[in-house]
């Protein structure tokens, strides 16, 4: 999963400013942030710094404001929406807190479902899915649907998705959120392996005990990066 | 896009209730549409079954603007001198008796020219069509028959060619048996005779009678008919200008003159229909937009691992497709049953109505309509999933921030629904009103207790006027004696029968075609007035006395009485009319009565002027204008049906072979008048209901929808102190602003659309007041009663309960 372009996501002057009828809401201002390939990086902060805000526009699920976004050395800050749809397709994959399975698909349909957005020949995202969801430890249940799965299941199922087909990041909005801390912990040691074997993650998480898991950690106050000690002064 | 539909028919799985509502309301809405298109194809759309029917013309004489019959002479000498016609062919109604092992019939037949079936390019299916030699009188005794008549009345017997049958007393060689196919031409005529005219029947330029239908030669352009036929009737008029002053001639064609009188009153039920259809397809549009609501996070989350919007587009289509395909495969159901309907109540006037069926140019019209209903009613959801931000799928709640735009697109499907319902309630009404006029009309006779029936002498036996003359005076006494009867009295055409008219001069006006007046022309018995209830206003009625030899009398009505002597006493006037008299002066008739006008023509059309002539002085030639063919009629106290057999035993005493046919009551009769008037009432009642039905649910929805989704602010009023009272004010006042915006636009819409009615009322104005306020106070309580259950949820919103779901 590893890439030789390094760095594989470099955001430089990055803002973002949320326009609601006569307010202007700051969510990210100047963020510069450069994640190596095969980099493990925790993003944390307190509620309203802009977690999730940064994690859509390096999911390419919004457009920043300002400043340039270039991933695996393709600008991708300027791109429309249909455009970003086939990068993300394509490069991204999304673990969310609530898992977001789709509970009208089966599990094996929830997982090629982003293969078959991307245009993967049905052979192929088949061989694919099933790659994943055994990496998962999920193939037994392919048939199931959502609604037959415990939480933590269903949450591997999520990464099964995200990994099918070998994006070059995975990105994860607090993944072990509405997790019991077995379940939690299981997600987290799958990140982990995943990690080990070359993958590049992103996790927005307040757990302190998974922010050891990361590489690296990067704090988020106000919608900047700031520095680690500066964020447990402003908490204090 | 299998995949999409396999995962949509999944999805819909799971909302029984949404796919119920959706294709339970498309499948009685395409079905009714498609209903009602196939009574439109069949008359209107269904080509004539010839050869390039487009091709078939109806020449016709016309003569102070009205199209008429033309005469034979005309015929004859347009035919000579008219080039641009290939074949140019008389056709003639003819009522007649057919001879049987058990009772005689008497069908519809037509008498035409040899060259009728080449004209209509329509080959025999057994045996041949005429052969010139055949239409010339002496060698005549040949039939054609249709294959409806072969397979009713001949079960289908190969062998029929070459067989003589019994016609009108002669006997006429079976010579062959059209297809199937040919279905229809004019007059709905089950046999064909040749027309046969005599030397003399070709010098006549005075009597009109004749349907001319024509086929031009390849490469004619009909353009260039008109200015050919302008030519010929200028030709005719210095030819024979007595009978042919101010007469012109016109061309039309045949599938144009068949169907024009059904032609608007078909397209406003289509079109009516089509708004009830818009009507569901809004509503359903609501539904599937609060589905998209509900589903906003799912979407998003599709968006975000990589749906683009062609996917996010195609995933909502294909429900669209698979909802639109049930509605409309159920609706080709309900629409089997709906023509069967349609085709039982329809009027019987109307033609071609029994061919109405679900065939394949219908299941087209299904397939497109369908298609449009799924596209009109998906659109906006499809549209508003495939714009759904991917972002939304991190936000725990999903809510969107396009909510409001929603409910503005909602409430304006509720306002397009209330305008349309408002367009056909509006409609309805108008002609509920009208029909309501219609039954108030007196038609200037008393149908109740009065039976007719019509008997029609064959030419073999009754050859001379005279004969045909005693035989209906024997009938005539025999049904005044029958037991039962009260009076009794034969007509050549009762009321809303087809009669034929004659040009009359009253005394002192000069003898040309431009000082006559054309009136209706009623042969009738002594008793005739008195058995149809018909008003004497002055004079005196006919009587025994007025026989042949004695003065020459006629009655008329007031109509004719005001045209021909305006503010004058009519009685002794003197009018020449209908045969020459002794030595080729006039013959000249004394008024004697005056009696009250009959709606003869229709209860909605103005009363003809009109002349009765006792039958007893019929003039020789009115027995072949009217084909010795009369309308018996007696009036009983009690049920009029049960004098049929008094009624046969009347005729069958005088002549055993004569068939009794179109036996009735005048009461059905007056009701089968008003036929088409009270199906396209009935038909736009029942639409302008489930308009109403379907704009009520599209309001409870949007408005309950609404509350649903405000169900936290109510909370927060509620909270801060609002009273339930104001709740509901709040709610009802929402949906009464929708509707107040309803029926603005309805307003304006039926103001405009209302007109194209204008042709179907009687004695109401197409902008009626009272209608349009009825309409608007019928749909405002509707409209606000929709909205008062959801409101009630709303003032019992309990605070604490809503803020903490929040």
């Amino acid at each position: 999963m590893a890439l030789a372009i390094d760095p594989l996501i470099r955001l430089t002057g990055i803002s973002k400013v949320f326009h609601t009828e006569e307010v202007e809401t700051h969510a990210l201002s100047g963020v510069d942030l450069d994640i190596r390939a095969g980099q493990y990086v925790a993003v944390c902060g307190p509620s309203g710094c802009g977690k999730t805000s940064l994690l859509s526009l390096l999911g390419l699920l919004d457009s920043p404001s300002e400043g340039s976004y270039v991933l695996a050395g393709e600008p991708v800050s300027t791109l429309s929406p249909s455009q970003r749809a086939r990068v993300r397709a394509r490069a991204i994959g999304f673990i969310f807190q609530a898992f977001n399975l789709i509970g009208d698909l089966t599990v094996f349909e929830n997982v090629e479902l982003r293969l078959r957005y991307r245009g993967m020949p049905a052979a192929e995202r088949r061989g694919a899915a099933h790659e994943a969801l055994e990496r998962v430890g999920m193939l037994h249940r392919l048939q199931h649907y959502p609604a037959q799965l415990s939480g933590g299941q269903q949450q591997r199922v999520a990464v099964a998705r995200a990994v099918a087909g070998k994006p070059l990041v995975l990105l994860a909005d607090e993944p072990t959120g509405n997790l019991d801390s077995a379940s939690g912990s299981a997600v987290m040691t799958l990140l982990r392996e995943l990690h080990e074997g070359g993958a590049t993650i992103v996790v927005v998480t307040h757990d302190p005990r998974y922010l050891r898991e990361a590489q690296r950690s990067v704090y988020l106050y106000d919608g900047r990066v700031v520095p680690a000690a500066s964020v447990d002064r402003e908490v204090a | 896009m299998l995949t999409s539909l396999r995962y949509a028919v999944r999805s819909l799985r799971r909302s029984p209730t949404l796919v119920g509502a959706v294709v339970g309301t498309l499948a009685l809405c395409i079905g009714a549409a498609t209903a009602v298109f196939s009574v439109v194809y069949a008359v209107l759309f269904r080509p004539l079954p010839f050869a390039d029917p487009d091709g078939v013309l109806l020449v016709r004489e016309v003569w102070r603007g009205s199209p008429g019959s033309m005469s034979a002479g005309n015929w004859a000498d347009i035919k000579r001198e008219g080039g641009l016609f290939q074949h140019l062919v008389p056709m003639q109604a003819a009522s007649v008796n057919l001879a049987g092992a058990d009772l005689p019939e008497n069908v519809t037949g037509a008498r035409v020219g040899a060259d009728f079936f080449t004209m209509l390019g329509v080959a025999p299916a057994l045996g041949r069509s005429f052969l010139p030699e055949e239409d010339r009188p002496g060698s005549d005794g040949v039939v054609v028959l249709s294959d409806g008549l072969w397979r009713r009345r001949f079960g289908a017997d190969p062998a029929i060619v070459g067989r003589d049958i019994r016609i009108d007393g002669a006997p006429r060689r079976v010579i062959g048996v059209m297809p199937r196919a040919l279905d229809y031409t004019v007059y709905g005529e089950e046999l064909w005779v040749p027309v046969a005219f005599t030397p003399e029947r070709l010098a006549e330029h005075d009597e009109h009678y004749l349907l001319v239908l024509g086929r031009l030669r390849p490469g004619v352009a009909l353009a260039q008919v008109q200015p050919e036929l302008d030519r010929l009737a200028r030709s005719l008029r210095e030819t024979f200008p007595e009978d042919n002053a101010e007469r012109e001639l016109a061309a039309t064609r045949l599938h144009e003159e068949l169907v024009r009188d059904y032609r608007p009153r078909l397209f406003i039920l289509l079109g009516a229909v089509g708004f009830v259809l818009l009507i569901a397809c809004a509503n359903i549009a609501n539904l599937l937009l609060a589905r998209a609501t509900a589903r906003a996070r799912e979407t998003a989350i599709r968006a975000a691992i990589g749906a683009g919007r062609g996917h996010l587009l195609r995933h909502a289509l294909a429900e669209t497709l698979v909802l639109a395909a049930a509605g409309g495969a159920l609706g080709v159901l309900a629409a089997y049953w709906g023509v069967a309907g349609l085709v039982a109540i329809g009027p019987e006037d109307v033609p071609r109505l029994a061919l109405a069926r679900v065939d394949a140019p219908v299941l087209g019209f299904v397939f497109l309509l369908t298609l449009l209903s799924g596209l009109i009613f998906g659109l906006a959801p499809a549209t508003r999933m495939a714009a759904q931000l991917p972002q939304d799928s991190l936000k725990e709640g999903g809510r969107s921030a396009t909510a409001g735009r929603r409910d503005r697109l909602r409430s304006a499907l509720v306002v397009g629904e209330i305008a349309l319902a408002l367009v056909l309630l509006t409609g309805a009404g108008l002609l509920i009103r009208s029909a309501v006029a219609l039954d108030d009309v007196h038609a200037g006779f008393d149908p109740r207790g009065v039976l007719v029936a019509r008997v029609s002498l064959p030419a073999i036996g009754y050859d001379t006027p005279e004969r045909s003359e005693q035989s209906f005076a024997r009938i005539a006494e025999r049904l005044e004696q029958a037991p039962g009867v009260t009076a009794a009295g034969l007509v050549s055409s009762a009321p809303f029968e087809d009669g034929s008219s004659n040009g009359l001069i009253p005394e002192g006006r000069s003898f040309d075609l431009a000082s006559s007046i054309q009136a209706d022309l009623r042969l009738v018995t002594p008793g005739y007035f008195q058995t149809m209830g018909i008003r004497l206003l002055r004079g005196r009625a006919f009587t025994a006395e007025d026989r042949a030899g004695a003065p020459l009398v006629m009655v008329i009505n007031e109509t004719l009485a005001r045209q021909a002597w305006p503010g004058e006493d009519p009685i002794g006037k003197r009018v020449a009319c209908c045969e020459p008299g002794p030595d080729g002066s006039p013959s000249w008739k004394v008024v004697v009565g005056v009696v009250a006008d009959v709606r003869a023509r229709g209860i909605g059309e103005a009363p003809p002027p009109e002349f009765y002539l006792p039958m007893a002085q019929a003039p020789a030639a009115a027995w072949h204008w009217i084909d010795r063919t009369m309308t018996l009629a007696v009036r009983t106290q009690g049920d009029p049906v049960t004098l049929t057999g008094a009624m046969r035993d009347a005729v069958w005493g005088v002549d055993r072979s004569l068939p009794v046919y179109a036996i009735g009551t005048m009461d059905d009769r007056r009701i089968a008048s008003l036929a088409s008037s009270r199906f396209s009432t009935m038909l736009l009642t029942v639409f302008g209901g489930i308009a109403l039905l379907l704009a009520a649910i599209g309001v409870y929805g949007v408005i309950s929808y609404g509350v649903t989704q405000r169900t936290q602010e109510i909370g927060i009023r509620v909270a801060l102190g609002a009273g339930q009272g104001r709740v509901l004010r709040l709610v009802v006042g929402h949906a009464a602003a929708l509707t107040a915006a309803g029926l603005a636009l309805g307003l304006a819409g039926a103001l405009l659309l209302s007109r194209f009615l204008g042709n179907l009322l009687y004695q109401v104005s197409p902008t009626d007041p009272p209608t349009l306020a009825a309409g608007i106070v019928v749909l405002s309580l509707v409209a606000l009663s929709a909205a008062v259950l959801p409101a009630r949820r709303a003032a019992r919103v309990d605070p604490a309960v809503a803020l903490r779901a929040e």
